[in-house]
């Protein structure tokens, strides 16, 4: 008989009903259905956007990416359509495609933000997801995130023009999670996602033969890239971060950081998250997405658990 | 309208392994059984494979397909080339693909000039171009022979490119294509830098030469960036337009992460493109060397 009863995996992000709590982070699933190619993308939770701007971006010099041992540094500078591009081209193949998704916004100014949000509510955008923390640009976003009193401005004004799901976007590169998280919440944020990339740098010192004084002026002996470090390296911070802000704030919070499998994805229900999101491993594994969605489903009957929020409340570690 | 993909065509394909051989001290040629990407991989095209204990999967050009199986040619430079250097016939590996767009097939005569391991997705053209009886000359240029073209494998050929080490003599050219057991229309020139088969240098001691000789009216290449932008600047004296295949680290390999782009110069703008998904191949006129 149990066999018969449909599972559900449902979770609630506020007014944002998603079948499953499997999301895509930003900047690692394009726009829209481009990985089509290697699943459906209508079969997970939702799809989080590449952050759009108001007006297109061209985005940073090369190098932009540095793989490393368990992690990858980014420095793309927020590449994007820009928000009109957007809901011209991109909008129209996401529900005529039936994919659930959120946009992630971000801009240079308080001003900025409310402009792209006022769009995104005319155009009947069901969540929005706000990049206070993308490291890469010189200015907007993570400095809009690190500092209470510009935080609460920020969202509450773009809370006072977005009517629907709206989600904050946090980074881990602050002193006081608790009370960033705090601050979104009183300000009117519906969820936290956390935690963007981390501020991180590679240097390569190349020493030739003849030792390092005769290139002295060769550039090539000293390559760096400043950036935002992702993948595996960086679920520990990822836990931790969710695990204290979770003691302070009741909105749901959207998890982050490193997850590369389905053990990855129950730790963060562990230590507080209510959905997650896959990010850099969307890039190795195209399908993973998918994959941990027919996990959860597998597991969940396996376990007898009919719904996934009994399967969390059996996760979440108690304080 | 949009036109609705189909969804996976790309993999993740679970391939097997049928050779994997060495064609010189540091490069192979693998050989992989997959009917999806044999039937629909294009010249210039590259599937990405996932490597033990990389984050990221490694892109490489397919080098040629026949029926149901398509080969890579790799040079062992990091961790990800030494995993599959321990390939076996047997194994299995995670590949996505065909990705990227190919070589724009037209009927013009044409010279395809490969370097290095970008002799991969040229030698693919060449095939094409030769079941197809497209008229074009195949210049292969390395450190040392690679003879991985099943032409060069004649025991006869290396003798007869010796013989014209150092000039390109049209003649000579004909008589190892009328001698050739190979059902191609082509020519085949090998140039090493050692001279240890065919002409004797690198590309820039023959190129003015062949390109008199041949006179080519589309070139088709790909190799390091230095030999492309060289190739493109001598085929734009001739006003010959050339077709590129460019490479970079990439993290995706999809067109989502936008880590690859490039500047390119589109009706006077400078916009960027994606390698992996705008490309590889491009105009060579087009890109910002």
């Amino acid at each position: 008989m149990s066999n018969l009863i449909k599972l559900d995996t449902s979770v609630n992000i506020s007014k944002l009903k998603l079948k499953n709590p499997v999301l895509t982070a930003s900047g690692t699933f394009g726009y829209a259905n481009e990985y089509d190619d290697f699943m459906n993308v209508g079969n997970i939770g939702a799809i989080v956007t590449k952050g759009i701007t108001l007006n297109p971006r061209t985005g940073n010099p090369q190098p932009r990416i540095k793989e490393l041992k368990n992690g990858l540094i980014n420095s793309i500078g927020l590449e994007n359509i820009g928000i009109h591009n957007f809901i011209e081209k991109k909008l129209p193949v996401l529900r005529e495609n039936n994919i659930n998704f959120i946009i992630n916004i971000a801009g240079e100014s308080i001003k900025e933000y409310v402009e792209l949000a006022k769009i995104c509510q005319s155009n009947n955008i069901e969540a929005v997801e706000l990049n206070l923390s993308c490291p890469n640009v010189k200015s907007g976003c993570l400095e809009f995130g690190k500092d209470e009193e510009t935080l609460y401005k920020l969202v509450s004004e773009v809370r006072n023009c977005f009517n629907n799901t709206l989600i904050v976007k946090l980074s881990s590169n602050v002193s006081f999670p608790e009370k960033i998280a705090k601050t979104a919440e009183n300000a009117g944020a519906d969820a936290i996602s956390a935690i963007n990339t981390v501020k991180a740098m590679h240097v390569e010192v190349k020493i030739a033969a003849s030792g390092l004084s005769p290139a002295r002026n060769d550039n090539a002996i000293f390559e760096y890239i400043k950036g935002g470090l992702s993948g595996s390296c960086i679920k520990p911070l990822a836990l931790n971060f969710i695990y204290e802000i979770r003691q302070h704030v009741s909105i749901p919070i959207i998890g982050m950081g490193g997850i590369s499998c389905f053990q990855d994805m129950l730790e963060f229900f562990a230590v507080g998250a209510d959905a997650i999101q896959v990010g850099t491993a969307n890039f190795t594994h195209p399908d993973l997405s998918e994959a941990l969605v027919s996990e959860l489903n597998n597991f969940m009957k396996q376990q007898n658990y009919e719904s996934l929020a009994e399967l969390v409340k059996d996760l979440r570690y108690e304080y | 309208m949009q036109l609705k993909i189909q969804n996976k065509i790309k993999g993740p394909h679970i391939v097997e392994v049928l050779s994997n051989i060495k064609l010189s001290d540091d490069t192979w040629k693998l050989t992989f059984q997959n009917q999806t990407i044999a039937k629909t991989a294009k010249p210039g095209q590259f599937i990405s494979i996932l490597c033990e204990d990389l984050l990221l999967r490694r892109p490489f050009s397919v080098a040629n397909v026949k029926d149901d199986t398509f080969e890579i040619i790799y040079k062992i430079k990091g961790k990800g080339t030494k995993y599959l250097s321990s390939l076996q016939s047997g194994d299995s590996a995670d590949v996505i693909g065909p990705l990227g767009n190919g070589f724009n097939i037209e009927n013009k005569s044409s010279l395809l000039i490969g370097c290095g391991v970008g002799i991969a997705p040229i030698n693919f053209l060449s095939d094409i171009f030769g079941k197809t009886g497209v008229k074009h000359t195949f210049v292969e240029c390395s450190q040392i022979a690679l003879c991985h073209c099943e032409r060069s494998r004649e025991p006869n050929f290396l003798t007869k490119c010796q013989k014209i080490r150092g000039t390109i003599h049209q003649p000579l050219i004909n008589k190892w294509i009328a001698s050739s057991q190979a059902p191609r229309n082509d020519n085949h020139i090998i140039i090493t830098e050692d001279g240890s088969a065919g002409l004797e240098g690198r590309l820039d001691d023959h190129l003015e030469n062949i390109i008199n000789e041949v006179k080519p009216e589309k070139i088709y290449t790909c190799g390091p960036n230095p030999a492309m932008k060289y190739i493109v600047q001598t085929a734009e004296k001739h006003k010959i337009p050339v077709e590129v295949a460019l490479e970079r680290d990439f993290a995706c390999g999809t067109g989502v992460c936008m880590g690859c782009v490039i500047q390119i110069k589109e009706n006077d703008t400078i916009i960027n493109k994606r390698i992996c998904k705008d490309g590889p191949v491009f105009k060579g006129n087009e890109v910002l060397w």
